[in-house]
């Protein structure tokens, strides 16, 4: 059996899952849903109503609108996102709708929006970057021939990494991965639609924006070049494959310089430190629970066992210290009021504790 | 959706999708809350599952989109340790590690823990994936499909997944992997 049947045939073994929901679990979510059922009932005909309005407009533009592809309002639509379809009918919304086409495709740049929870998605990182940026793009095949959908064998064998850059910085440090960034997207009419959304950059827009569509899945020095001097970022008209560059007009009064550079330092110190906190930091503004501080010997395995105000906490001491390591480890446990480190000493000996965060 | 509708899709996907919140929470309390508030928040979203299609890829998608919200509410860190469980509750002891081995246990249960907790360690990234491969038992298209990204992306986030586990193996001495 190849190395790749064993793995596989063992991971299929080993975590497939014998839990099963109770009955009482199933039976509690079933009048929940009944509970909330009744509540619903007063307003269901004027969601209808509203549904049939919306039917009614969709079907208007469809029918009169001379451009052929879908809004940015009715991508979002489209791809279940409410509340940011809403955000693309308001003021801050920007419609763009310019078309570059680059190595057999047409790519237009349909709309960019930027706020604070426009999304239904909610973003892990909005608690420490509040406000985040969504811009849609429409790719197309430029001989017509429809964009694979999901279903389609071919789907996903041309990738597209879609991205915003910023004027002065080098797009292979600050790109869409760095900025916490994501997408969605759909195919529809043989259409490609995609909503990229990153940090909220309406504060570099004083210093220039570009959106950056290149046919890879991940960003491609070779597709841009970057002017030192000057900051620019051009195409590379030497590039095999699409690598197409949009200026983002986001209205540059929106720019803050010392917002902006504040973000700057904290993706750099990031890349850098590879989003480690700073744990003795954290430790000194809290206190340390006394009667939590154990020692604890690991098994055979090197597995340690600690167990203290109702928490059963087990962890691999291999992983948790280097070779040699003395001192704190580099993975500790956070949560909303505690802090759960893990020390050795210089004679091998290993104490857990529990800091309260004040 | 009527009742009607939500116990047929409990009966039909309910085990799959309990198995999917226990792997990613280790914790029945925690599992128990997730995959209800997975249901409840289909019933809201019922309009959006298409029954010819994946309603339980469905289901699943909100399941880990849930999960993910929460991961966020409570402020965890991303910093928790990795090859750990950590129990809320000493009477739910965990399965990755069994602290009370019978003397007789054999080495395919030795093995199955060790491929649990590798597989525990991994970020989510790998490990959504991972779960829904082969614990909720979708295809790659299927999560393609509900992760929203290519197949391609899907099929090596379970490369990469697999390579990791099987590195962490060998490091352990199962060399034969």
């Amino acid at each position: 059996m190849k190395d790749f049947e064993k793995i596989d045939k063992l991971l299929c073994e080993a975590i497939s899952s014998n839990n099963e929901p109770d009955e009482k679990l199933n039976q509690k979510i079933i009048n929940e849903a009944k509970k909330r059922n009744r509540k619903k009932y007063p307003n269901r005909k004027i969601v209808s109503t509203v549904a049939i309005a919306i039917l009614i407009a969709a079907t208007s533009i469809s029918v009169f609108a001379i451009w052929h592809l879908l809004t940015s309002k009715q991508v979002a639509e489209n791809i279940g996102n409410e509340s940011l379809s809403i955000a693309f009918e308001g003021e801050d919304a920007v419609i763009i709708n310019q078309t570059q086409k680059s190595c057999g495709y047409k790519v237009t740049l349909l709309g960019i929006v930027s706020g604070k929870n426009i999304s239904d998605f909610e973003s892990t990182v909005e608690n420490i970057y509040p406000g985040r940026t969504y811009a849609v793009v429409a790719i197309e095949n430029d001989a017509g021939k429809p964009m694979p959908d999901l279903h389609d064998e071919e789907y996903g064998k041309v990738s597209f990494f879609v991205s915003p850059l910023i004027k002065g910085q080098d797009p292979k440090d600050f790109n869409i991965f760095e900025m916490n960034g994501g997408y969605s997207q759909i195919v529809k009419d043989g259409i490609m639609y995609r909503i990229v959304e990153c940090d909220n950059i309406e504060v570099f827009a004083d210093r220039g924006l570009y959106l950056s569509i290149i046919s890879s899945t991940s960003y491609d020095v070779k597709a841009y070049n970057f002017n030192t001097e000057t900051g620019e970022i051009t195409r590379n008209t030497d590039y095999e494959g699409v690598n197409i560059l949009f200026d983002l007009p986001i209205d540059s009064s929106k720019g803050n310089y010392e917002k902006a550079e504040k973000y700057l330092k904290e993706l750099t110190a990031q890349q850098t430190s590879q989003d480690q906190i700073d744990i003795e930091y954290l430790l000194a503004e809290s206190t340390l629970i006394q009667d939590s501080v154990q020692e604890v010997i690991p098994d055979e395995k090197g597995i340690i066992t600690y167990k203290f105000d109702g928490k059963n906490l087990k962890a691999d001491i291999n992983i948790m210290f280097k070779e040699g390591q003395i001192g704190l480890s580099d993975n500790y446990y956070i949560d909303n009021n505690k802090i759960l480190v893990f020390s050795r000493d210089i004679e091998g000996v290993i104490t857990v504790m529990t800091y309260m965060k004040k | 959706m009527d009742v009607a509708e939500l116990s047929q899709l409990i009966e039909s996907y309910g085990k799959d999708v309990y198995g999917f919140c226990f792997k990613l929470t280790r914790n029945k309390h925690q599992a128990d809350d997730l995959y209800q508030e997975t249901f409840l928040r289909t019933t809201e979203l019922c309009h959006k599952i298409d029954n010819a299609q994946n309603p339980k890829g469905f289901i699943i998608a909100i399941a880990a989109k849930t999960w993910k919200n929460q991961m966020r509410k409570y402020s965890w860190r991303h910093r928790i340790a990795k090859m750990i469980s950590f129990q809320d509750d000493l009477h739910n002891e965990p399965q990755m590690i069994e602290t009370n081995t019978p003397e007789g246990s054999t080495l395919k249960n030795e093995l199955y823990t060790i491929v649990d907790t590798a597989s525990a360690s991994l970020n989510d990234k790998l490990k959504i994936p991972l779960y829904m491969y082969y614990t909720a038992e979708l295809s790659v298209d299927e999560i393609a499909l509900v992760l929203k990204v290519p197949t391609g992306t899907v099929k090596s986030r379970l490369y990469k997944a697999r390579k990791m586990i099987k590195e962490y193996m060998e490091e352990n001495g199962y060399e034969r992997f």
